[in-house]
């Protein structure tokens, strides 16, 4: 179940919006990862995580799933704070009121949850931001 | 001898009062009455023979097929056979009026249904599953 929720956040960063790519997608030359980036990848780069997924019933046995997921923009720190923020506002922007399809479920809807602010680590900064998937089975 | 846990319940809602379910309760009451009098070492009471069941399903609504509404208070004041299962086989079932329909929607939040109910007329038909 979970790994539908994890490919149903992915389809949307990795949507195509025009041009066969996004305006993430273009920030970071398509370098999303799940979960961890590859060791010395090259900057600015996005890793998407599904922290907790938690599960409502019904009745008639389907389920609700709201699974917060948080994905982090890096940046070169020499490219300054602006750069990691604007990279974080457009995954926001991407991201945050969107439907998409979720196998075995009625939709996945997704809806930031929380903005983060720029923290500097070492050769880079590191914005986090949290985001809820909701999606109900249909059976 | 099983112990009832939630997802053991379910509930037959009446047709125009369709959600997708996930508690109920319900109430079962007689009125009381105090007939203490002079003498009595202690209050005395009696029961109504009338029974009444007072009580609320509630849930998410649904849309986007058919036979998903949920406005059946707008379309009927009749009452409605209803049917609140504690588990497959121990049940509530009567004929029941809906005085209220309260809706909630919040933006980044959920939708919610909750269907207020209350027992109409006849006796309900109270079923205890007591299979060994």
């Amino acid at each position: 179940m979970s790994n539908y929720l994890m490919r149903g956040f992915y389809s949307r960063l990795n949507a195509d919006t025009g041009s066969s790519t996004n305006p993430v997608r273009t920030a970071v030359t398509d370098r999303i990862y799940a979960v961890e980036a590859p060791a010395s990848s090259t900057l600015p780069l996005v890793v998407y995580s599904m922290d907790s997924v938690d599960t409502e019933r019904f009745f008639s046995g389907i389920v609700r799933s709201t699974a917060i997921f948080t994905v982090t923009s890096f940046s070169k720190v020499e490219a300054g704070p602006d750069a990691a923020t604007d990279l974080d506002r457009k995954v926001f922007d991407l991201m945050d009121q969107q439907s998409v399809t979720v196998t075995g479920h009625d939709r996945g809807y997704i809806r930031g949850v929380t903005r983060g602010t720029p923290i500097a680590e070492g050769e880079y900064f590191r914005v986090d931001s949290t985001f809820q998937l909701v999606a109900t089975t249909t059976s | 001898m099983t112990y009832a846990i939630g997802s053991d319940g379910s509930v037959t809602m009446p047709t125009g009062y369709k959600a997708q379910i996930n508690t109920w309760s319900a109430t079962l009451t007689r009125a009381t009455q105090v007939v203490t009098g002079f003498g009595d070492a202690g209050h005395q009471r009696r029961a109504s023979g009338v029974l009444d069941i007072t009580g609320s399903a509630g849930g998410v609504p649904e849309d986007n097929a058919s036979t998903t509404s949920a406005f059946g208070i707008g379309s009927s004041a009749a009452g409605a056979a209803l049917t609140l299962n504690i588990t497959s086989g121990t049940s509530l079932a009567f004929d029941a009026v809906f005085g209220s329909v309260a809706f909630g929607v919040t933006n980044d939040g959920d939708s919610t249904v909750t269907f207020n109910f209350e027992l109409n007329d006849t006796s309900p038909t109270l079923t205890w599953d007591e299979t060994p």
